[in-house]
């Protein structure tokens, strides 16, 4: 195997990783609720300002500065509670009607972080700098190597909560079946709440890690939301199984094609490997069967 | 333990179930027959409150129902086994069970309830690391059960258990109920067909087109010539 080669495998699992922690919460909150929620893009925005502040102006290490973007963008999650789903739950064609009111609140929040933070690009150092050479001349930054820790830890953190802790199971049974949950005791309002909260928390992480990749701006959870939104539909809305296979496939997918073919062709390559995807399998590797919800 | 008076409900404006009145005491076990489509699954999902009453009254140990929803409700101390079982398809059997012990104190004592519960059904042991969506019909309603139990509850509504099973499945599925009648639980039976459920019954109400058209103890019904040939098939 090429070092290059041997290079953006490592990149695309780096890559998958990321996108898995991102594509997770859209999954979990379209599982629950059947809302796509296009202001996850805005939420990882926040996430990536507040690690960003925390570190800079606190000086404090930037492990900390994530658990506090976690909580601090669960509680802004929160807010599209009484904001979104309280006034639309009864209404008709929720699934239309959430989108349109999603993509509305990440315009509010972009424009809010506009306000906040202004419009300059904020560049954020690395969490930690060095880095280190493995198999012939193959570079990993120490950066990386947290970040994918960071990721793949929320990850098995998150399955041992959904699978083993009583909320994350019921997390799992709204997705499933929402009369069913009922039946069990499951006040699925607080579900709902749970989910957005951690949801958010997710993808707040995700915007703190990538945060040194990219510069910070308003509008810089534009990309990260297209991606996950590509692995989750890929993946099948509301599996989180496929939702994390989907990610790393994605992901080294995206490596390899940059290698093979060019940076330029990934996201095209990726869009059309998921139209076919979706003629070949209409709900995506995993996907739920179609449900009306509410 | 759990009475209701006057009770009208229905489907947006389609009326189902017409001024019911019902009582039920603790340890009994009562069975509602009646002919499919006539309100007795209609009468279990208000009771649970996934269907809002029109009118009327449903009393748990003196507790209004009326004013709580369905998560609530099963606090009451509850426990639904619907129709289809409604189980969680892509949760494993344990994972199912587990969730019928969701409230707070059937969730602390979940380790030995299970145990009990897997002592009854032994088959869900076997099964226990697979998905419910890989179950059998008959495997499923076992599920069903299993998972009822699980609650802790001290009222069982148990909607049509033989609904779409075979014959033998049947009678192994009425063996099963039998365990849950020999713990002595006060048990609500809905049933289209009166053969394997009337000997479990303490008293039956007839359910046709949404009124009670009769109630009594089962011997007195089984003399009933028309009650034979509707319910019994003889």
């Amino acid at each position: 195997m090429s070092a290059s080669l041997v290079q953006s495998i490592i990149s695309g699992l780096l890559l998958g990783s990321i996108y898995a922690l991102m594509a997770l919460g859209l999954t979990l909150i379209y599982g629950a609720l059947r809302m796509l929620n296009l202001s996850h893009g805005a939420l990882f925005m926040f996430g990536g300002y507040v690690a960003w502040m925390v570190t800079l102006y606190l000086g404090l290490p930037i492990l900390i500065g994530l658990m506090v973007a976690f909580i601090v963008v669960s509680v802004i999650g929160l807010s599209l509670h009484p904001l979104i789903i309280k006034p639309l739950l009864r209404s008709p064609a929720w699934e239309m009607t959430t989108i349109i009111a999603t993509l509305g609140i990440s315009i509010v929040f972009e424009n809010l972080a506009l306000l906040t933070f202004g419009p300059r690009r904020k560049t954020v150092p690395p969490i930690l700098s060095g880095q280190m050479t493995i198999y012939g001349g193959v570079v990993v930054t120490y950066h990386e190597i947290v970040v994918a820790v960071v990721a793949v830890a929320s990850l098995v953190i998150m399955g041992a909560f959904l699978r083993r802790s009583r909320h994350g199971l019921a997390v799992l049974a709204v997705a499933q079946n929402q009369d069913a949950a009922y039946l069990m005791g499951v006040s699925v309002y607080r579900i709902f709440a749970l989910v957005l909260a951690v949801s958010s928390g997710l993808a707040a992480l995700g915007g703190g890690l990538l945060a040194s990749f990219y510069f910070l701006s308003p509008t810089v959870g534009g990309t990260p939301q297209l991606k996950a939104l590509l692995v989750t539909i890929f993946g099948g809305l509301g599996s989180v199984k496929g939702t994390v296979y989907a990610a790393y496939i994605v992901g080294l997918m995206e490596a390899l094609v940059s290698l093979y073919v060019g940076g330029k062709w990934a996201l095209p390559f990726l869009f059309v490997f998921m139209i076919l995807v979706l003629i070949v399998r209409p709900s995506g590797l995993f996907g739920l069967s179609e449900e009306v919800r509410l | 333990m759990l009475e209701i008076t006057h009770l009208n409900t229905g489907y947006g404006d389609t009326p189902v179930l017409h001024n019911l009145d019902f009582v039920m005491n603790r340890g009994e076990i009562v069975l509602v027959l009646g002919p499919n489509g006539h309100g007795k699954t209609t009468l279990l999902r208000t009771i649970s409150g996934l269907i809002r009453a029109w009118s009327g009254q449903i009393l748990f140990r003196g507790r209004n129902l009326m004013e709580l929803s369905p998560d609530q409700i099963v606090q009451q101390g509850i426990a639904h086994i619907p129709q289809g079982d409604l189980l969680f398809p892509d949760l494993t059997v344990m994972e199912n069970l587990m969730m019928g012990a969701y409230l707070p104190e059937a969730w602390q004592g979940r380790h030995a309830r299970l145990q009990e519960v897997l002592k009854m059904f032994p088959l869900l042991k076997e099964r226990s690391s697979q998905m419910a969506r890989t179950l059998s019909g008959g495997e499923r309603r076992m599920l069903a059960l299993g998972r009822g139990l699980m609650t802790q509850a001290s009222l069982y509504l148990i909607d049509e258990p033989s609904l779409g099973l075979a014959p033998m499945l049947v009678k192994s599925v009425y063996e099963d109920i039998q365990k849950l009648v020999k713990q002595g639980l006060s048990i609500l039976l809905v049933e289209e067909n009166a053969t394997h459920a009337l000997p479990l019954a303490d008293r039956v109400y007839l359910l046709e087109g949404g009124h009670f058209v009769r109630e009594g103890v089962p011997n007195d019904l089984i003399d009933d010539e028309a009650f034979q040939s509707a319910y019994l098939g003889i």
